[in-house]
């Protein structure tokens, strides 16, 4: 066999057409899938980087779905709007064609004087008799009932009585400042005159100020003033020393002297205190019938009724014997001594062994001695009282081995009034009374105006005038009036006010109807011609205002329906329900159809909201669109009307219509103003979603960018060689400052804060 | 939560379409509000943005001040583009500068981007060096350098 030998050149130049032909397997391989790295064993890390690379790509190329999904859904949502947008502004204008149309019905009628007309079956209107005044208004009023109305009583004068007592005669007496000599006046009618004559009295009442009257069998003197009213005081009248006079009695109060009780005309009286306390109790203990007053310690009791007599007391303290004190030392020593002696009588103590003992032997001997003993108070000393009573009795000296004297008193006299005056009979005054001016007092309330009225007495045309001139002051437009005997407030004017009366005596005078009200009159019609009262009439009837226009159209009455529905009118010619035509005046017929279209308009504007759904989501609905920025999905946005509520005619405001509703202007403008509002609501929500689709568009852009960059990376992927890729940045640094990225870089900056720096 | 702001006498920042210039005392100002907000330092020209890293700082900057646009965005990425070819190792930090202005934040974008730009001055560097050391070479060659 010949064994192939190769020589080491042959072996080198093998080994390198080897080596050449890997490198050119590699090199097609490269060229063929146009990457550098094309498995790990080329370049590991560089492989498994491009591979992250790639797959970031995927996954932001799926977040690019879903963001451009989301862009379709707000153009869906946009476009819904925009068509909801030119939905309400046609509802808009078929509501202006509707306000600015006019065409109502009419219909013309032949009427005369007699005729009666009626609209839907309501009230007549009857324009025969109809004067200046349709319903004539009427004036509040209120009046007395019952009994005819006289005013309260008239005013009474004051008078003072005198009782009449003999001690009148010859005494002098002053009557209302004049001094009147009652000599020779023996009885009551005598008096009276006197009284008369020294007042100088005619018996005329224009010109007496005064009238006396004597009434023998009463035994009275009346004086009565001839002014009356509340005003006149009762006459002064000073009785002088025909007067009776009290009883009374003085005495001087002594704590230490006065016992328990005092007997004062019969009535038995507890004394007690001092002074001050004893006035008091003695006062309540009286009673009203005395006065009782102190001046220091001497009491004053004074009978409240004059007349004769006197104040009896009894129980005043009597006349007190001298009082000695003593005690002995040793009795026993004094018996055995037995010298004891009182006042200079000796008394024999023979056979005394006890303090009682010797209280015997001295009251043995009270006889002589003028003394009576008895133990004291504290059981070892005796009480000496002299028999004999009065301040002229001096206390004996006592005298005795081992007596000692403790007290010694002369006696006291009796206490006796001090005074005691008898009362005296005489005239007195029975009675006082003032004049008295009786009143009916109301308040009158009219209006918002209120008067208090004070009716005094006097007749009638006083009493109307007194009340019209206080009613006057006040500024209150009623009048007074009395007929008949009824009095009658009555208001001015026929108005709408309340008339109404309270007050003390508003119940007495006026009864229990005290409220009335006035109402103005309701129409007034000036016309002469039948047909133009007709007209007057229908248009000022509250009811019909605004649903029915009359007017004349050459002598013929024309009635113009100013509805969209139907009106019914019924023509009584004669007025008496024999001949009765009935006609139909029909609907605006162009506003009915105009609201038919707007209602139209809504239903369609409720379908388009239903029907900008994109992938499943409306957001036309209240539906939430979120769309993620990342893969890691920490930044997303939210889209969703606000509130989350639908955009449907009902949010909008926009409610149905019916055909009553195109009547009156007024309501159609009310309308236009809530589809203007709706319009505002959709353009600020159009705007909303606009913005957010800005937001959302140039995320998309960034990622699509960044995702060429994952690529391009991808594939450029070189190892890191720092000197090569030192030299690429410089390259690059160089061609930058000539490239025109650098020139609109530079430009941009120009126009942002930076041209500050 | 508001920013902090401590100024040197002297020293200027813009805050939203204003620059702001401090008198000549220390002052602190806080700041709150969405307005963007750079300091003197950080910020950067035309004139001194003369490097490729140091341009993409300043389209992201013109992104955070004014920002973002169609324009800028194209601005941005013809100039990531070019430093990608050019040097891809800088991937990772594009990389982050993208993330962070795909969330919107930008201040953190401005962030990256001069980490970048710290970066570039790295492999500058290298180029200074001239030829003087061994250059590394591809593994796959197996031909000495």
């Amino acid at each position: 066999m010949s064994d192939i030998t190769l020589s080491a050149g042959v072996r080198q130049n093998l080994l390198s057409l080897q080596k050449t032909a890997d490198l050119m397997a590699t090199t097609q391989n490269r060229l063929a899938t146009g990457k550098k790295v094309n498995s790990a064993l080329d370049n590991p890390s560089n492989f498994f980087t491009a591979a992250s690379l790639q797959a970031r790509s995927k996954d932001l190329s799926s977040l690019l779905d879903s963001m451009s999904n989301g862009i379709k859904t707000l153009e869906a949502a946009d476009n819904g709007l925009t068509a909801i947008t030119k939905t309400v502004e046609s509802m808009q204008s078929t509501l202006r064609q509707a306000r600015q149309d006019k065409s109502f019905k009419t219909e013309t009628f032949e009427v005369s004087d007699a005729t009666k007309l009626s609209f839907l079956g309501g009230a007549d209107i009857d324009v025969s008799d109809l004067g200046s005044i349709a319903t004539p208004g009427v004036a509040a009023s209120l009046s007395t009932s019952g009994a005819p109305y006289t005013g309260p009583a008239a005013a009474t004068s004051a008078s003072t009585v005198i009782d009449f007592h003999a001690n009148m005669t010859g005494q002098t007496i002053n009557v209302a400042g004049t001094d009147v000599d009652l000599t020779g006046a023996a009885d009551a009618e005598a008096v009276a005159t006197a009284i008369s004559t020294a007042l100088g009295l005619t018996g005329d009442p224009e010109t007496d100020a005064f009238t006396v009257v004597g009434d023998n069998v009463e035994g009275t003197i009346t004086i009565t003033t001839t002014a009356t009213g509340s005003s006149v005081a009762a006459p002064a009248v000073d009785l002088g020393g025909a007067a009776a006079t009290a009883a009374s009695v003085t005495f001087t109060f002594d704590p230490d002297r006065f016992g328990g009780t005092m007997d004062i005309d019969g009535q038995t009286v507890n004394i007690a205190g001092n002074v001050d306390d004893f006035v008091t109790a003695l006062q309540g203990q009286l009673g009203d019938d005395y006065t009782v007053s102190n001046d220091g310690n001497d009491i004053t009791v004074t009978s409240n009724t004059p007349g004769a007599g006197n104040i009896t007391v009894g129980g005043l303290p009597g006349a007190e014997g001298a009082k000695v004190n003593i005690d002995i030392d040793d009795i026993a020593a004094l018996v055995v001594a037995n010298d004891l002696d009182i006042g200079g009588n000796a008394i024999d103590l023979t056979g005394a062994a006890t303090l009682q003992d010797v209280v015997d032997a001295i009251n043995g001997e009270s006889g002589t001695t003028g003394y009576t003993a008895a133990i004291g108070e504290d059981g070892t000393s005796i009480d000496l009282t002299s028999v004999a009573t009065g301040s002229a009795v001096t206390a004996a000296a006592v005298t005795g081995t081992g007596v000692n004297t403790v007290t010694s008193a002369n006696g006291l006299d009796a206490i006796a009034l001090d005074s005691d005056v008898a009362g005296a009979d005489g005239a007195s005054i029975s009675s006082q009374t003032a004049g008295t001016t009786p009143t009916h007092e109301f308040t009158v309330a009219y209006g918002n105006k209120t008067a208090n009225i004070s009716v005094v007495g006097g007749t009638e045309s006083e009493i109307v005038d007194s009340i019209n001139a206080q009613l006057a002051d006040a500024g209150i437009a009623v009048t007074a009036s009395i007929e008949d005997g009824v009095l009658s407030l009555t208001a001015d004017k026929a108005e709408a006010k309340v008339l109404a009366i309270s007050g003390p005596d508003a119940a007495a005078v006026f009864g229990a109807d005290t409220m009335a009200q006035g109402s103005l009159d309701v129409y007034s019609s000036n016309a002469k011609n039948t047909v133009d009262r007709f007209v007057e009439v229908i248009n000022n009837t509250e009811g019909l205002a605004g649903k029915i226009r009359a007017s004349n159209d050459n002598g013929k009455l024309r009635i113009e329906n100013l509805s969209t529905q139907e009106l019914s009118v019924t023509v009584d010619n004669n007025g008496d329900g024999t001949s009765i035509t009935s006609k139909d005046i029909g609907g605006n017929e162009v506003r009915a159809g105009l609201v038919a279209q707007f209602n139209e308009l809504r239903d369609t504007l409720d379908k388009l909201a239903d029907d900008a759904s994109f992938n499943g989501i409306n957001l036309l609905r209240g539906d939430n669109l979120r769309l993620t920025f990342n893969e890691t999905g920490t930044s997303t946005i939210d889209i969703r009307t606000a509130d989350g509520k639908a955009v449907n005619a009902a949010n909008l405001g926009i409610d149905s219509v019916a055909a009553q509703d195109f009547d009156s202007d007024e309501t159609i403008d009310g309308f236009l103003n809530t589809l203007k509002e709706g319009l505002d609501n959709l353009r600020s929500q159009a705007s909303a979603f606009g913005s957010n689709l800005s937001i959302v568009q140039n995320r998309t852009e960034f990622t699509k960018s960044m995702m060429n960059t994952l690529q391009t990376g991808a594939d450029a992927l070189v190892l890191a060689d720092s000197n090569e890729e030192a030299a690429n940045m410089l390259a690059l640094q160089t061609r930058q400052q000539l490239s025109s990225t650098a020139l609109s870089l530079a430009s941009q900056a120009d126009q942002a804060v930076l041209r500050l720096f | 939560m508001a920013l902090k702001v401590e100024l040197k006498p002297g020293e200027r920042f813009i805050l939203g379409t204003c620059v702001i210039t401090n008198d000549n005392q220390r002052t602190r100002l806080y700041i709150e509000g969405s307005a963007p907000i750079l300091r003197e330092k950080d910020i950067l020209t035309p004139e001194t943005a003369d490097s490729p890293a140091k341009r993409i700082y300043l389209a992201v900057q013109m992104m955070y001040l004014m920002g973002e646009d169609e324009n800028r965005r194209e601005i941005y990425f013809e100039l990531i583009n070019d430093i990608l070819k050019a040097a891809p190792s800088t991937y990772p930090y594009i990389d982050r500068i993208n993330n962070q202005i795909l969330t919107g934040s930008f201040y953190k974008a401005l962030r990256e981007a001069r980490a970048l730009i710290t970066y570039e001055e790295e492999l500058l560097a290298h180029a200074q060096l001239g030829g003087a050391g061994l250059r590394q070479d591809r593994p796959a060659d197996g031909e000495p350098a």
